[in-house]
């Protein structure tokens, strides 16, 4: 979970020039800007650019920080744009080069590619099953996820920084769960044995 | 739904994959771009402008002036009490001389070709050079000397 103190005397440092203020923020807050970044856009090139775009943002529109706010939401909303931008010119990219494949529909297959070699080799066997998964959710949904169970935010945060309304987030991760436990359960993992599986059938 | 979504937390929180870690070099890339390319300050540029223009200008007017030829006008007048000089060098327009003795001196640089002149005394009175050599008649009859400035070499 980020931290929030001293975040508003680092700004202001910051924003006055102080160049090792910036670097703090950046230090503090990259993991999880990169993070959500890798989640949404499922690809590790685009994911350090989006990453990148937005601190370069941030940084550029210091002097707008309103104090109070918190800053760890104020960047995810950057990042998550960032994301939707860099998504849209890919899809715009595969358009053009005539490949209508749906992203929603996209067979199961390994698509994240934010993972080195090395942190893929430790992720477990369930957890690399897991992320798969995941990282199949069609592209709202991946948003929703990724803030509420990655970055444990809390729905009105996640409101806000999406553009939805409460109740649409809670609903949109109604869905996402659902969808995720589907391609779980195409992946050929036992739901049951997560202790979802009679949950979700009893609802359906 | 409240419920699902807990479990949901606490089961990702405890099986679910850790987040990617970001580049280690992340920031430096940040940097990189916030800070493309250091520019040369104002302040290391604009006396090397100003030195380059200021050299550009004497050698102009080195050049130009390379090609001229200092004369020296004299008009022996004890008795006159302004005398210009008026020629084709300077328009026409009177240039007051200084009394040097009984003489009126005046000292300029000419550029090489053919020149047209006269003295202009006490403001009215036309006199070609009295010690001139050639003189000529404008078109109103006037006598006007001729003073003839050979090219030389430049610097």
């Amino acid at each position: 979970m980020p931290r929030p103190l001293d975040d508003e005397s680092l700004i202001r440092a910051a924003s006055q020039g102080d160049e090792q203020a910036f670097q703090r923020l950046m230090d503090h807050y990259q993991g999880y800007v990169f993070g959500l970044c890798s989640r949404v856009c499922r690809n590790r090139a685009d994911a350090e650019e989006a990453a990148q775009e937005c601190f370069v943002s941030f940084y550029q529109h210091l002097h707008r920080w309103r104090p109070g706010a918190k800053l760890s939401n104020w960047l995810y909303t950057i990042a998550l744009n960032k994301c939707r931008h860099l998504l849209r010119r890919r899809k715009l990219r595969r358009m053009l080069s005539l490949d209508f494949s749906p992203e929603g529909q996209a067979p199961i297959q390994p698509a994240d590619t934010t993972w080195s070699p090395a942190e893929r080799a430790e992720q477990s066997q369930l957890r690399g099953q897991l992320a798969l998964a995941a990282s199949n959710l069609p592209a709202v949904s991946r948003e929703l996820f990724v803030l509420r169970y990655d970055l444990d935010l809390e729905m009105d945060e996640i409101a806000a920084i999406t553009g939805r309304r409460p109740e649409a987030v809670r609903v949109g991760l109604h869905r996402a769960r659902t969808q995720l436990r589907g391609l779980l359960k195409a992946q050929g993992l036992d739901v049951t044995a997560w202790g979802l599986g009679d949950r979700e059938e009893k609802e359906a | 739904m409240m419920d699902d979504d807990r479990l949901f937390k606490q089961r990702w929180k405890d099986e679910g994959p850790s987040l990617p870690k970001a580049p280690r070099d992340l920031s430096a890339k940040v940097w990189g771009r916030l800070k493309p390319r250091p520019r040369l300050r104002a302040w290391v540029w604009r006396p090397v402008l100003g030195a380059l223009l200021l050299s550009v200008g004497y050698w102009l007017g080195q050049r130009q002036s390379a090609g001229q030829s200092e004369v020296r006008f004299r008009l022996s007048a004890p008795r006159a009490s302004q005398v210009a000089l008026s020629g084709s060098f300077n328009g026409w327009q009177p240039q007051p001389m200084h009394r040097e003795g009984g003489d009126w001196v005046l000292d300029l640089r000419l550029k090489p070709g053919r020149h047209h002149y006269v003295f202009v005394l006490n403001g009215k009175r036309s006199l070609p050079d009295p010690e001139g050599g050639d003189a000529e008649l404008n078109g109103s009859g006037e006598a006007q000397s001729v003073l003839y400035l050979p090219k030389t070499q430049a610097l």
